[in-house]
C-alpha cells in the first residue's frame, strides 16, 4: 500500500486484488459493463440523474440578481388589502399592476415565499390607497409562482467541477459507483487518463480582466465536458463572485429549445388540428429559437403563433395541423411554463422515467401483496450460507421447524462426522424473491466464509447452547433442535470436540436420519455448542454487545432480567412512594400498580428478577418483551418529554402478538404495563412515569 | 463517522432521509427497499412511540465489498408522517453519516421546505456539524406535479451554500432518480471515508464499535 496515502481500510491479508466490486444486487453482467472511468467521476455532480446547474444559473451565480421587473396584478392582492385602506370605487375588476424590482423581492423569495409590505404597495400605487398609513409590518403575500416565473433564472452556486481529492492510493482511485438495474455499485478499472497539457484545454483561461471573465462564462458550452477527461488539466477556477461586474447582460446566443408536442396539445386551438392526434409520445418535439420564448418569460406566459409553431412541427406531424381557418392565424398556442422550465437551454430535458428491469415484477408483486413494509420479513443479507466442504456420509441434518422463527432464523444445521456443525438457510417457502438475480452466496468470497468460522478451543468453559449427549437408544439418535434463540447464521459453529456426536433434542426428530449409522459413531462426551446472540437489526448496538453469552435456564416463576440492567436492587431501601415513609416493597408496589385503571398486568424487571402482578396471559412473554424494550431504549435513546426529578424516565409502547404494552425505564428499572387498550390513558401514563421514577431510587 | 467493524468486516454508514412532512421520504424509502435485491437488504423495522407522534425507525442494510472482504453497509433511516416535536428529528440525525433531504417541489410547499431545511441545519449544529461537512444530497421530489417549482428556484432557496449540494430530480412514486440520489450520496460517503479516515482512526473506530 502506498505509504503516502492514509490508508483507511486494512489491506487484504492475502494482498492480492484488494479492490473488488461493490454491488447492491445487480447482476455481474451489468457490473462488468461499467464505463465510468476515472476517479474524478466520483464527483456526485457527474453522476447520472444528478441535476446540474444550468449554464445561466451558473453564470449568474453568487449575488448577481437579475435586474428584472415583476408585474403583479392588483386582483391577485386585493383580497389581502384591508378595505378601509383602499379608496372608494375600487372594484375587483380594476386593472392595475404593481411593478416590483426583482431584487427587492429576493429577501423574501429566499425564504420560500414572496411578499411585500403594505406600505410598499401604497408607495407603488398611491392612487389606490387612502391617506391612512398602512403600516410597515403588514405583509401582503404575492403569488409566488408568478413572481418566480417572471424572474426566470435565479442565481445559484455552480456545480463542483472538480473535487479536491487527496492523492489516493491507486487501488482506491478507481472507485466508481453506478446504478444499472436500480441498485448497483461497482468498481471498475479505469482507462488510461487522457493527458492534456494546460494549453490544450478547450476553455482557455483569459487574463484577469472583468470582460474576459464574462466572455469565458459565456463560452461555457451547454454540455460541459466530462471533468474526468480533464483530469490532468489544472482547470481554471473562475471566481465569478469576485470578478464579474454587476449588472451585466448575457450575450445573445441563437439557441434553440425543443418542447414536447404532447405537452402542447392540450392548449392547442381546435381550429389548428385537422384530425385528432390519438397517440403521440414524448419523442415528437418542436424546436423553436429560444429568443421567441425568452422574451415572453417575464410575462409569466409563453405563447407561439401558428406560423412559428407550424414551421417547428416535425414533417411527419404537419399533416395533422392546418392554419387555413381565419381564426387560426390570430390564435396562439400557450406553452406550459413547466415545459418551458424543463427545457431551458443548457438544461437537458428530463429523460423518460427509467424503468428498472425488475420494477414491473416488483410492482405486480407489491400490488398483490399490498402489505406494509413494516410487516414484511425479508431475508437478511448477512446470511452467508456456509458450506461444509467435506461432508461425510455420516452427516446428519436437522431442520429447525420453529414456526415462530423468522426467515433468518430458519437454518439448516448439518453436523458432519468430523464434528463440524454448519448452518444453511432453509429454502424460503413464503418469501417472494423480488429480484431474480444471482444468489447472494455468489457474492460472498469463499475465503471469507472460511475465515468467519468460529472455532472453539477444546475445554471451552462457555456454557452450552445445545447440549449433546450420547443417545441411549440408537433409534432416538435423530437430531432434535431445542427451540431456542436462533444462532447467528453468518458465524457457523465448530464443536469443541472432533468426536462425532448425537444431539439430544427435546422436540423434533429428523425422520431422514439413519439411527444405525449414527449410533456406530457415537461416543459419550458432552459437546458444548456456542450460543450466539441472534442477529439483530440494531447493528451498531449489537456490535458493541457480546457475541457470546451463557445460557441460563430460567427458574420456574423467575424470569431472567434483561440485558443491560447492572445495578443492584436494594429491596430494603426507604422510599417515599405515595407519600409514605415506610419501607417500600416492590412487590406490593407492583401489585398496587396492577389495580390502576386501564392496567391489565405489570412486570417490574430488576437485576435479578422480574416481578409480575395482575392478569398476565400465559402466552405473553414478559422476559422477551422486556428485552425488546431494553434494546429499544439502548438503541434509540428515546429522549423523554416526561422528566421526573433529576433523572429521566423514558417510555416506549410495543404492540405485537395481540398485546399492547408500555415500558418505562429509568436507570436500572424497567416497568412494563400490559394494557388492553392500544395505549395507556394519558393520566395513567403520567402517573406511571412518576412511579417509575420513584422505583428507580430504590437502591 | 462510519463504523468500521473488524469483527464483522464491514464499514457501516448511516444515511438519514429527512425533509418536510409529505415530501415523499417514506415513499422514497419504500421504493429503495422494494427495489434492492432481497439478498442484500434487511427487513424494515418500524418503531412506534404511541405517546408522542408516530416514530418509525427504518433501515436497510446494503452490503457491498469495499476493499478486500470488507463490506459496506448502509443504514437508511427516516421518520414517517408528521412529527410534532423536534426531538425525534434531532435524534435521527445523531451520528448520521449522510443525509438525503427530500424536497417537496410543489409551489405551496416551498416555504415548508425552507423551514425544514433550516431546522435540519439547526439540528446538525447541535451536533457541531455543518452542511458543508456532512455529505448531503437534495432530492427534489414530486417533479411530476403540474405545479412543480423550477429547479433554479429551489436551488435558489435551498442550495445557496458555499458548496453546491448535488441535486436529483425525483419522482418517488415511480422511482425516477431515487437510486441516482442514493448513489450520489453513496459516492460522497465512500469517497469521504477513503479520504479522511486514516488507518489509525479506522482502528480506533473499530475499537469503539467492538468494545462498546
Amino acid at each position: 500500500m502506498d505509504e503516502s496515502h492514509p490508508a483507511t481500510v486494512p489491506p487484504s491479508p492475502s494482498g492480492d486484488q484488494p479492490l473488488k466490486s461493490i454491488s447492491f444486487g445487480g447482476s455481474k453482467k451489468s457490473a462488468a459493463s461499467s464505463t465510468v472511468p476515472q476517479k474524478k467521476n466520483i464527483t456526485p455532480t457527474t453522476a447520472p440523474g444528478v441535476t446540474k446547474s444550468t449554464r445561466k444559473a451558473v453564470a449568474a451565480c453568487a449575488n448577481i440578481i437579475p435586474d428584472k421587473q415583476v408585474i403583479i396584478d392588483l386582483r391577485d392582492l386585493l383580497p389581502q388589502i384591508p378595505a378601509y385602506l383602499l379608496k372608494a370605487g375600487l372594484s375587483a375588476d380594476s386593472k392595475k399592476e404593481f411593478i416590483f424590482k426583482a431584487h427587492e423581492l429576493f429577501p423574501t423569495l429566499k425564504s420560500g415565499r414572496a411578499s411585500a409590505s403594505l406600505s410598499r404597495l401604497a408607495e407603488l400605487t398611491p392612487e389606490l390607497f387612502t391617506n391612512q398609513h398602512p403600516g410597515e409590518n403588514v405583509e401582503i403575500q404575492l403569488p409566488l409562482q408568478k413572481v418566480v416565473s417572471q424572474i426566470g433564472v435565479f442565481p445559484c452556486r455552480p456545480d463542483q467541477t472538480e473535487v479536491q481529492f487527496s492523492p489516493l492510493d491507486p487501488q482506491y482511485a478507481n472507485l466508481v459507483i453506478e446504478k444499472s438495474t436500480g441498485a448497483d455499485i461497482r468498481i471498475d478499472q479505469p482507462p488510461a487518463p487522457i493527458a492534456q497539457t494546460p494549453g490544450d484545454a478547450s476553455t482557455p483561461v483569459p487574463e484577469n480582466t472583468d470582460t474576459a471573465v464574462v466572455e469565458a462564462a459565456a463560452e461555457i458550452p451547454s454540455e460541459l465536458p466530462d471533468p474526468a477527461v480533464n483530469q490532468t488539466v489544472s482547470e481554471p477556477t473562475v471566481d465569478i463572485e469576485e470578478k464579474i461586474e454587476v449588472p451585466f447582460e448575457f450575450p445573445v446566443i441563437d439557441e434553440k429549445v425543443s418542447y414536447s408536442l404532447a405537452a402542447l396539445l392540450p392548449n392547442m386551438p381546435k381550429s389548428w388540428l385537422v384530425e385528432d392526434l390519438k397517440s403521440i409520445d414524448d419523442a415528437a418535439r418542436i424546436t423553436v429559437p429560444f429568443r421567441l420564448v425568452e422574451a415572453q418569460l417575464a410575462t409569466g406566459k409563453v405563447e407561439l403563433p401558428f406560423d412559428d409553431f407550424f414551421h417547428a412541427v416535425p414533417d411527419d406531424f404537419k399533416k395533422y395541423f392546418s392554419g387555413e381557418a381565419e381564426e387560426s392565424k390570430t390564435a396562439r398556442i400557450q406553452i406550459p411554463l413547466n415545459e418551458v422550465f424543463q427545457n431551458l437551454p443548457g438544461v437537458e430535458p428530463l429523460p423518460p422515467t427509467p424503468r428498472p428491469s425488475v420494477a414491473k415484477e416488483q410492482e405486480e408483486a407489491m400490488e398483490t401483496k399490498s402489505v406494509s413494509e413494516t410487516e414484511e420479513v425479508k431475508p437478511v443479507p448477512d446470511v452467508s450460507p456456509e458450506v461444509d466442504e467435506v461432508v461425510q456420509p455420516e452427516s446428519i441434518t436437522a431442520k429447525n421447524p420453529d414456526p415462530l422463527a423468522t426467515e433468518e432464523q430458519k437454518v439448516e444445521k448439518t453436523i458432519s462426522s468430523s464434528g463440524n456443525i454448519t448452518e444453511q438457510p432453509l429454502p424460503q417457502e413464503s418469501a417472494e424473491p423480488i429480484v431474480a438475480n444471482e444468489p447472494a452466496s455468489e457474492q460472498v468470497p469463499q475465503e471469507q466464509n472460511a475465515e468467519s468460522l468460529v472455532h472453539l478451543p477444546e475445554g471451552s468453559q462457555d456454557k452450552p447452547f445445545i447440549e449433546a449427549t450420547q443417545a441411549s437408544d440408537p433409534k432416538e439418535t435423530a437430531k432434535q433442535v431445542e427451540p431456542a434463540p436462533p444462532a447467528e447464521t453468518s458465524n457457523p459453529v465448530t464443536l469443541s470436540t472432533l468426536e462425532p456426536v448425537s444431539i439430544q433434542l427435546p422436540t423434533y426428530r429428523d425422520p431422514a436420519a439413519d439411527p444405525g449409522q449414527i449410533a456406530a459413531t457415537l461416543t459419550p462426551p458432552k459437546v458444548q455448542l456456542q450460543r450466539l446472540v441472534p442477529p439483530s437489526v440494531f447493528a451498531k448496538d449489537i456490535s458493541a454487545a457480546p457475541h457470546e453469552e451463557p445460557v441460563q435456564e430460567p427458574e420456574p416463576g423467575k424470569i431472567l432480567a434483561f440485558e443491560g440492567v447492572s445495578l443492584a436492587f436494594n429491596p430494603h431501601a426507604v422510599e417515599t412512594l405515595f407519600m409514605t415513609d415506610g419501607k417500600l416493597d416492590p412487590r406490593k408496589t407492583v401489585d398496587h400498580i396492577s389495580h390502576f385503571p386501564g392496567v391489565q398486568g405489570v412486570a417490574l424487571t430488576l437485576e435479578t428478577e422480574t416481578i409480575t402482578a395482575g392478569d398476565i396471559p400465559g402466552n405473553f412473554d414478559a422476559a422477551n418483551t422486556a428485552k425488546a424494550a431494553s434494546i429499544l431504549f439502548q438503541t434509540l435513546e428515546i429522549p423523554s418529554d416526561q422528566p421526573s426529578g433529576a433523572a429521566t424516565t423514558r417510555n416506549v409502547a410495543l404492540n405485537h402478538s395481540g398485546f399492547s404494552s408500555t415500558w418505562f425505564k429509568q436507570e436500572h428499572i424497567l416497568l412494563g404495563i400490559l394494557h388492553p387498550q392500544r395505549s395507556l390513558e394519558e393520566a395513567m401514563h403520567d402517573k406511571l412515569v412518576l412511579v417509575t421514577g420513584e422505583l428507580a431510587q430504590l437502591r | 463517522m462510519p463504523i468500521t467493524n473488524y469483527t464483522a468486516k464491514e464499514v457501516q454508514f448511516k444515511i438519514v432521509l429527512c425533509g418536510p412532512p409529505f415530501s415523499g421520504k417514506s415513499t422514497s424509502f419504500r421504493y429503495l427497499h422494494s427495489n434492492i435485491e432481497a439478498a442484500f437488504k434487511g427487513e424494515v423495522t418500524s418503531l412506534k412511540n404511541a405517546n408522542t407522534d408516530t416514530l418509525v425507525f427504518d433501515f436497510i442494510p446494503r452490503d457491498a465489498t469495499l476493499l478486500d472482504d470488507f463490506k459496506i453497509r448502509f443504514e437508511l433511516l427516516t421518520i414517517a408522517g408528521e412529527i410534532a416535536t423536534n426531538a425525534p428529528r434531532k435524534l435521527l440525525l445523531r451520528d448520521a453519516d449522510g443525509i438525503l433531504f427530500v424536497v417537496n417541489s410543489s409551489w405551496d410547499q416551498v416555504e415548508n421546505n425552507v423551514q425544514s431545511f433550516k431546522n435540519l441545519q439547526e439540528n446538525l449544529k447541535k451536533f457541531s456539524v455543518t452542511l458543508d461537512e456532512i455529505p448531503i444530497v437534495l432530492q427534489y421530489n414530486k417533479r411530476d406535479l403540474q405545479d412543480a417549482a423550477p429547479v433554479s428556484y429551489l436551488d435558489f432557496v435551498l442550495n445557496n451554500h458555499e458548496t453546491r449540494i448535488p441535486v436529483c430530480e425525483t419522482v418517488a412514486t415511480t422511482g425516477r432518480n431515487i437510486f441516482a440520489s442514493l448513489r450520489a450520496l453513496s459516492e460522497m460517503l465512500i469517497q469521504r471515508f477513503l479520504e479522511n479516515t486514516p488507518a489509525s482512526n479506522a482502528a480506533q473506530s473499530d475499537a469503539v464499535a467492538v468494545d462498546g
